[in-house]
């Protein structure tokens, strides 16, 4: 039978393939990088979104040398003058810029799915390396180790013998916040993507706000059981020495007293907690690699009960297109976790101020001086305009989450200002939804909001708030970017979109602030509503007419729409 | 002689030098079970595009049951329901809510919608299904979803992007019976489809574009007349032709000249 059966099959050198290399596949991923920005070039909006990029990173560099300046001449001061524990505060400032910044601002973020990584033939290590290797080229991580290296440039001025021992802790230090921040990132994404997940997450999040409640009288009470500020800062540096943070410092201010195990000692903790959130990473890394299905198809079908017929929305005064897009909207948005974390943002910053006030006070009350409660009137307005800051993300990008979706805006009979208007009223609920909460926020925190203030406040708003959706619709038809609201840290806007967003917060600030001074100025307080009134006026004329106009240009752009938001990848 | 469901009259679109449609002229009659083929990259999603109003076309018009798209395009999406090739479907509504969302977009009344969205969740056997997000739908159900949203407004044109591609033999079944009950009802189909047994099967018209320009169109018995015509011509003395009916696929092959001789290798492949 010899010569009958198929053909051996050629032998994989042969064939040219041999095991690949981790270092060759990082290549061959940062040149893909490349490639894609390079290609992103033969298109307008392409080099439109290099120049801002360009101009948003020239920006920020500037800002992120000055910040490792000024950490730089702090470690070589604290280490001069003999204060080398307190280099646990510098430390803490880049370990919480480098974890809170990526969530905050999920602009920034890497916006790569390692997933797709799997269809290729990568052995499980080299899967490993190359999603932490994007970790390391994100701009943030860039920037916080650029920082640790002033602050080890910093000691090795002030006493170059720490540079044997800043070295190996900032690098340490970097790799823990390195590997504790794409563990963060992987098991956020992993917690909410399936609802009951997602709604413990919802849980513990809501007790993490509660808790900040807490600080308050705890602060109170410890402040009655121990002496002065010293003191109790200084009954708290054990605990806060046997964080990352706290080792790194202590680590350097041994080193500066030759105490080279103490060093030792401290980097094995580092490297503790940097191997722990590593273990950490590894595992979702390895459930991922095994191919784990996140979905929630698989439920089954009895499960879903009686069969129920679905009817949509009375909503009296809506335009059935439009009423069918706000009811649309409002269901996508409550079931994106990530939405919902950003919308209840705005009371982190009350909850963070009542924190502050609280310290504030009870340092007052410990100095024997009264506490001045100005501020207070300014929180209402603050967790308002936060509110609004953090909507612009989504008013801005409004036809991202719509994916493919967006070309039965174009095959339906209807004009496209009804989508925006749709999109925009359920902007409008969720805008007001939150007030009421920042509101309530501020009644039960501090005080009731003064009356004037809330209606300055909310004229302000209304304001800003229609320039920002006439704003925001046409971004969004030029400007469009594709995201999953399902997931952390995937979220991406345009840069042209930031820019040009920064620059109408910048007016509108200026505008309303301009408002208010001319009624400072000329002792008259409700001068300032007046004028604020007509321009809330003329903000509602000016959205009219831009939504007329969006027509038009969704109408031209469609195809460009279509491309971006039907993307692959 | 009544006016055409779908004409065209020199329909172009150019992408920068590439003229990706090249003066298509195009006519479907109502009623008619059409089907639009064509080769890779040939231009029959640019042509689905422009008919349904989600490309503008760089020159000529389209007229849709009498009414030119780009003039009153409001006007003919109201009378055609459109399945794109992406589905156009949002994930994050169930199914039901997806449904109803079509449907008052279409204009139709909240119970009206309703209704409808029921009696097509059954008929595509979802209605199981009604609380599971469409994101977490399966290939085929996202297809059966697409279908049952492009009819639920009961147009009079249906536009079909490859309804067959990643579709298994049962869903593959409940969308020809829902295609076979429009067309009973004087519905008529426009679908492209690179499975040609389908075409064969259930279209009556068929019109084929290469590179870009219309190369045949008529019934199905026409083009194969046509094409055996030519190949009589070319070879007058063999009848093989003439004791086989030529299949679509023969027919499509000869009129695009795609047959491959197998000569070509892939060196390492041997």
């Amino acid at each position: 039978m010899a010569g009958l059966g198929p053909e051996p099959a050629p032998a994989q050198e042969a064939l040219g393939l041999r095991p690949p290399n981790v270092c060759e596949q990082i290549a061959v991923l940062a040149r893909l990088r490349w490639l894609i920005s390079k290609n992103s070039l033969r298109s307008l909006r392409g080099r439109l979104e290099l120049i801002s990029t360009i101009v948003t990173g020239l920006g920020l560099t500037i800002g992120w040398f000055g910040i490792g300046a000024g950490l730089g001449l702090g470690a070589y001061f604290l280490v001069s003058r003999g204060h080398s524990q307190w280099l646990a505060a510098l430390f803490w400032v880049v370990f919480i810029f480098w974890q809170f910044f990526p969530v905050v601002t999920t602009a920034f973020s890497a916006a790569f799915d390692s997933t797709n990584l799997l269809r290729f033939p990568i052995a499980y290590s080299s899967y490993f390396l190359l999603a932490l290797a994007y970790g390391c080229a994100d701009p943030v991580s860039v920037a916080a180790v650029f920082w640790l290296l002033c602050i080890s440039a910093g000691c090795a001025a002030a006493n170059p013998v720490l540079l044997w021992a800043a070295l190996p802790v900032v690098a340490l230090f970097a790799a823990f916040n390195l590997l504790l921040g794409r563990a963060l990132m992987a098991w956020l994404d992993r917690w909410l993507a399936q609802r009951r997940t997602r709604e413990i997450m919802g849980f513990l999040f809501f007790l993490v706000l509660i808790s900040f409640q807490m600080i308050g009288p705890i602060i109170g009470r410890w402040q009655h059981l121990s002496g002065r500020t010293g003191d109790r800062i200084a009954a708290l540096l054990p605990f806060e020495r046997a964080l990352p943070p706290g080792l790194a410092a202590d680590a350097l201010a041994r080193g500066g007293q030759g105490d080279a195990a103490g060093v030792v000692l401290r980097c094995v903790a580092l490297a503790a907690y940097a191997s722990l959130f590593g273990v950490l990473f590894d595992r979702r890394l390895r459930a991922q690699f095994r191919g784990e299905n996140l979905s929630e198809s698989a439920a089954p079908a009895a499960s879903q009960g009686p069969r129920s017929t679905y009817v949509s929305w009375r909503l009296k005064g809506l335009s059935p297109p439009v009423a069918a897009v706000f009811e649309k909207e409002v269901h996508s948005l409550l079931r994106s976790g990530p939405m919902l974390f950003t919308l209840i943002a705005p009371l982190f910053v009350l909850f963070i101020f009542r924190a502050r006030f609280s310290v504030a006070h009870h340092a007052a009350a410990g100095a024997g001086m009264p506490f001045s409660s100005n501020m207070l009137a300014f929180v209402f307005p603050i967790g308002a305009a936060y509110s609004l800051l953090i909507l612009t993300n989504l008013i801005y990008n409004c036809l991202g989450t719509e994916g493919p979706g967006v070309q039965f805006y174009f095959v339906a009979p209807i004009q496209f200002q009804s989508v925006l208007l749709g999109k925009n009223l359920a902007y409008c609920i969720v805008m007001l939804v939150d007030v009421v909460i920042v509101w309530a926020g501020v009644r039960f925190l501090y005080q009731v909001p003064r009356a004037d203030i809330v209606i300055t406040t909310l004229l302000a708003l209304v304001f800003a708030f229609q320039v920002d959706l006439a704003v925001g619709n046409i971004l969004s038809l030029y400007f469009p970017k594709k995201y999953d609201m399902a997931v952390f840290g995937k979220r991406n806007t345009s840069q042209v979109a930031v820019l040009i967003g920064l620059a109408v917060q910048a007016s509108v600030i200026g505008i309303a602030a301009g408002t208010l001074f001319v009624g400072y100025f000329l002792h008259r307080p409700w001068l300032s509503d007046v004028i604020l009134v007509l321009l809330c006026a003329l903000a509602f004329i000016g959205y009219r007419l831009t939504l007329k106009v969006c027509n038009r240009i969704a109408s031209e752009r469609r195809e460009e729409l279509a491309a971006e938001l039907c993307r692959v990848g | 002689m009544s006016s055409p469901a779908i004409e065209t009259q020199g329909l172009t679109r150019r992408f920068g030098n590439l003229i990706a449609v090249d003066g298509v002229n195009l006519r479907v009659d109502s009623g008619q079970f059409f089907g639009f083929l064509g080769p890779n990259g040939a231009g029959k999603s640019t042509t689905i595009k422009m008919l349904t109003g989600l490309l503008a076309a760089s020159e000529g018009s389209v007229r849709v049951l009498g009414s030119d798209l780009a003039q009153n395009p409001v006007e003919v999406k109201r009378q055609i329901g459109v399945v794109p090739e992406g589905l156009a479907l949002f994930g994050r509504l169930t199914a039901p809510e997806y449904l109803n969302f079509v449907g008052r977009m279409y204009g139709l009344d909240r119970d009206t919608a309703a209704k409808r969205t029921a009696e097509l969740l059954d008929f595509m056997q979802l209605a199981d299904r009604s609380k599971t997000l469409v994101t977490d739908f399966s290939h085929g159900m996202q297809k059966k979803l697409a279908m049952a949203a492009a009819v639920i407004h009961g147009p009079k044109i249906l536009f079909l992007d490859e309804p067959f591609e990643g579709v298994d033999a049962i869903a593959s079944g409940t969308l020809k019976t829902m295609l076979a009950r429009m067309i009973s009802h004087g519905a008529t189909i426009f679908l492209t489809s690179h499975v040609l047994e389908i075409v064969e099967r259930l279209c009556s018209h068929v019109a084929i574009i290469h590179k870009g320009q219309l190369v045949a169109q008529g019934s199905l018995e026409e083009l194969r007349a046509g094409v055996e015509a030519r190949e009589a011509l070319a070879h007058p003395g063999d009848g093989a032709s003439a004791h086989a009916k030529l299949t679509l696929e023969q027919i499509f092959l000869e009129t695009v000249g795609g047959v491959r001789t197998g000569e070509q290798e892939l060196s390492w492949l041997g």
